[in-house]
């Protein structure tokens, strides 16, 4: 047998093959094209369908979640323990300047009785001062006369006129007034110091009133403290609060609820559809994408705060929100598409 | 995804720009091999065969143009073959015939055989020295075939074509998006083969080949066939490409000029385009499987041509089939919009400054045109690579309904 003769049967059946591959395939192109234009009108059109995402405790947005509340509720910790040692800083500075402040007046009683002390009896030792002065004076010239006593006493006792104890005894009389002149006139000096120290300002004075300057200066820097101590407590306060609240808003985030399960399922609802995704509204999931539909739960929370994703059919930039789904068939989460509120087609 | 679109156009405009670079270094490189040698003392017997299915009175208007071009009449004649068409053309050539007596003979195939054999059935009424195949709405200038005839001086020069130009540029969108696709196709697109005279399809709108050549070629056009399918289309491919294999220059001069009426309605558009497509697939499988006896006999550049350009347009057919998987939206991206208007209007200041009857009205009918470009590209390729065991005469498979009071005008 030639080829020539085989070749015929050859082409036969080369061209049913051919043929059954180019109308498959043709048919194939076709319902593809067909389907990608349908597919497409119909996700720009259609304002019920939603793209479902599973969260796990594992996801590392879970677990970043995780590691920032930690480290915010570590924080918020630290927040109220220093608010809580500032206020006993507070309070032990407040009394600590309490007592301080009750010093003041005392002292400065004390200066005032000390000053009318000294207006009082200031002036009388100065009479008193001249006085002595008088008598001291007086004294010395008496003295100064009695100055050849000495002699005339040695004298008489030489010469047999006086016994010698009148000589002793009127040598002992004058030694003991000039000593009497001398401790009048120490007395005289000591009352000038008595004087000055009761007319002139005295370093004891400026002491307690350097004193006085110094509790003041405590007393201010105590009220500084108290000052910026209710300051830092006032803005840990608000970063506590502020911080506070942050959490409060994470723990009401679909990864929080991440966190307490091992898989949450949750939705992402475009702003066009977010008019279906209500609390308790039902969930479709459809076979052939959105052909044949059943429902396979409901919609549980509605998350606050915006999300982006990639939009599952035109792959674009997508914003929304979130929802947590509750659902009965747990694998429709991993559809590509499901439906809120109703079906998308009628069956 | 802008990467990916980037890499696309980026591997097409390679490829492209390395087919005219390789054209350039040819030139450049066999500066002998790419002179034209003309001569317009030359005057051979010239036979246009002018084959018609359902053109109507378009054809009695082209006969008449043909007839009223500046060359010797006694030196050129038409055989004009009606392929039973559905409508009144075989009239329409019956009244050429009677109309200038001596000059065209007006014939009609016993049933429908497809512009193939039509053609080679008509070539068999002719001695002409040059045969020269048209389309039967075509409009030739004055100096047409004196044109194309001159490029004969060259002994090595076996076919020689023109360019075409649209009558009817600014009827619809569709015209004016042809008006773009033609000025391409016919002349941008052949500049670069021309320098090497190594054209690797001479339109079959305007196509002058010497008759020996023609004869030497026929019996394979006789019996081209798909696994046992006849083959009916891209015969202007097919001889072209046989002609470069046989050792012969092909080149289309961008003088002899013609137009030709594009399709104004989608469907005839879309069986044009996919003719055209299917030709090319056509000629890119008989390239491959009868590689090796090109080489030592095509030159380089008609070889480059035949074998790596067509495959820019499977990239972006590929392109565009992998698109979708990574953006649904690619077709929509504006980087997609920018470069087609930006590749319109330097187009269409080209088309307008050199071709001033081609000047499109709607230079936003680029947008449109990028848009077909992109179907044509994915859905035409596939068509007519699964379709080969398929033939029919094309754009002109229906009818044309005539209209009533159609005036016959150039």
């Amino acid at each position: 047998m030639h080829l020539e003769d085989i070749k015929p049967a050859i082409n036969r059946s080369v061209l049913m093959l051919y043929r059954v591959f180019a109308i498959v395939t043709l048919y194939a192109v076709l319902a593809g094209v067909v389907m990608f234009a349908f597919g497409s009108a119909f996700y720009a059109g259609s304002k019920t369908w939603v793209a479902p995402v599973i969260l796990s405790q594992g996801d590392k947005e879970a677990l970043d979640l995780t590691s920032k509340t930690l480290s915010t509720q570590n924080t918020v910790d630290d927040l109220k323990l220093d608010m809580a040692k500032l206020e006993d800083t507070i309070g032990e500075a407040q009394l600590h300047k309490a007592k301080l402040e009750t010093l003041l007046p005392a002292i400065d009683r004390a200066i005032a009785q000390e000053n009318r002390h000294k207006r009082e009896t200031g002036p009388v030792l100065v009479s008193l001062d001249r006085q002595k002065n008088s008598d001291v004076t007086r004294t010395q010239s008496a003295l100064t006369k009695l100055a050849d006593v000495n002699a005339t006493i040695d004298k008489e006792l030489a010469a047999g006129l006086i016994t010698k104890t009148d000589a002793t005894q009127a040598t002992l009389q004058l030694v003991k007034s000039n000593g009497d002149l001398t401790d009048s006139r120490i007395a005289t000096t000591l009352l000038k110091d008595t004087i000055w120290e009761k007319t002139l300002p005295s370093t004891t004075s400026l002491d307690t009133l350097h004193k006085k300057a110094e509790l003041e200066s405590e007393i201010a820097s105590l009220g500084i403290v108290i000052d910026s101590a209710q300051k830092q407590i006032a803005t840990e306060r608000n970063q506590a609060a502020k911080l506070d609240e942050a959490l409060k808003i994470a723990k009401q985030t679909p990864l929080w609820a991440a966190r307490q399960d091992a898989r949450t399922n949750v939705a992402l609802v475009p702003y066009d559809n977010q008019a279906v995704a209500n609390e308790g509204a039902p969930v479709y999931d459809c076979y052939l994408s959105f052909v044949v539909c059943r429902q396979v739960g409901t919609v549980k929370v509605r998350f606050a705060g915006e999300q982006h994703t990639t939009h599952p059919i035109f792959r674009s930039d997508l914003r929304g929100f979130l929802v947590q789904l509750q659902l009965t068939v747990p694998d429709s989460a991993k559809s590509k598409t499901l439906f809120v509120g109703s079906k998308p087609l009628l069956f | 995804m802008l990467t990916f679109i980037l890499c696309v156009l980026g591997l097409r405009l390679s490829l492209s720009i390395a087919k005219y670079a390789w054209s350039i270094v040819m030139r450049i490189g066999h500066p002998k091999l790419s002179g034209l040698v003309q001569d317009y003392a030359l005057e051979p017997t010239v036979s246009i065969l002018l084959p018609c299915f359902n053109e109507g009175p378009d054809v009695y208007n082209s006969i008449r143009t043909i007839l009223e071009c500046d060359y010797p009449a006694g030196k050129f004649g038409v055989i004009a073959t009606d392929d039973r068409s559905r409508d009144d053309s075989w009239e329409w050539l019956q009244k050429a015939a009677a109309d200038f007596p001596g000059r065209v003979i007006a014939r009609q195939n016993s049933r429908n055989m497809g512009k193939s054999r039509t053609l080679i059935d008509a070539s068999h009424l002719s001695t002409s020295d040059i045969i020269l195949v048209i389309d039967s709405d075509c409009i030739f200038a004055k100096d047409t075939i004196r044109e194309l005839v001159s490029c004969f001086a060259d002994p090595k020069m076996g076919v020689v074509g023109g360019t075409v130009g649209v009558r009817n540029p600014n009827t619809n969108s569709l015209t004016q998006v042809q008006t773009y696709v033609y000025f391409l196709a016919f002349d941008l697109w052949k500049t670069f083969e021309n320098w090497t005279k190594s054209v690797t399809c001479v339109g079959g709108y305007l196509m002058a080949i010497r008759r020996h050549l023609f004869e030497q070629i026929e019996p394979k056009i006789l019996t081209r066939n798909w696994f046992g399918v006849e083959v009916m289309e891209g015969e202007d491919r097919y001889i072209t490409h046989h002609a470069l294999l046989l050792g012969y220059d092909t080149y289309v001069n961008p003088k002899a000029r013609c137009w030709t009426t594009a399709p104004d309605k989608y469907a005839q558009f879309f069986s044009q385009q996919y003719h055209w497509r299917k030709s090319g697939a056509r000629d890119l499988c008989m390239t491959y499987k009868s590689l090796w006896s090109h080489l030592g006999i095509m030159h380089p550049n008609g070889i480059y041509c035949s074998t790596v350009a067509p495959l820019t347009v499977l990239t972006f057919t590929l392109g565009i089939f992998i698109a979708p998987l990574f953006d649904p939206l690619f077709f929509l991206h504006p980087i997609t919009l920018v470069i087609s208007l930006a590749t319109g209007a330097v187009l269409r200041m080209i088309i307008s400054r050199h071709f001033p009857d081609q000047k499109i009205a709607n230079p936003l009918a680029f947008a449109f045109f990028g848009f077909w470009w992109i179907i044509n590209s994915f859905y035409l390729t596939v068509l007519s690579l699964l379709t080969f065991d398929f033939s029919d005469w094309g754009s002109r498979a229906k009818k044309r309904v005539r209209r009533p009071g159609q005036e016959l005008c150039t």
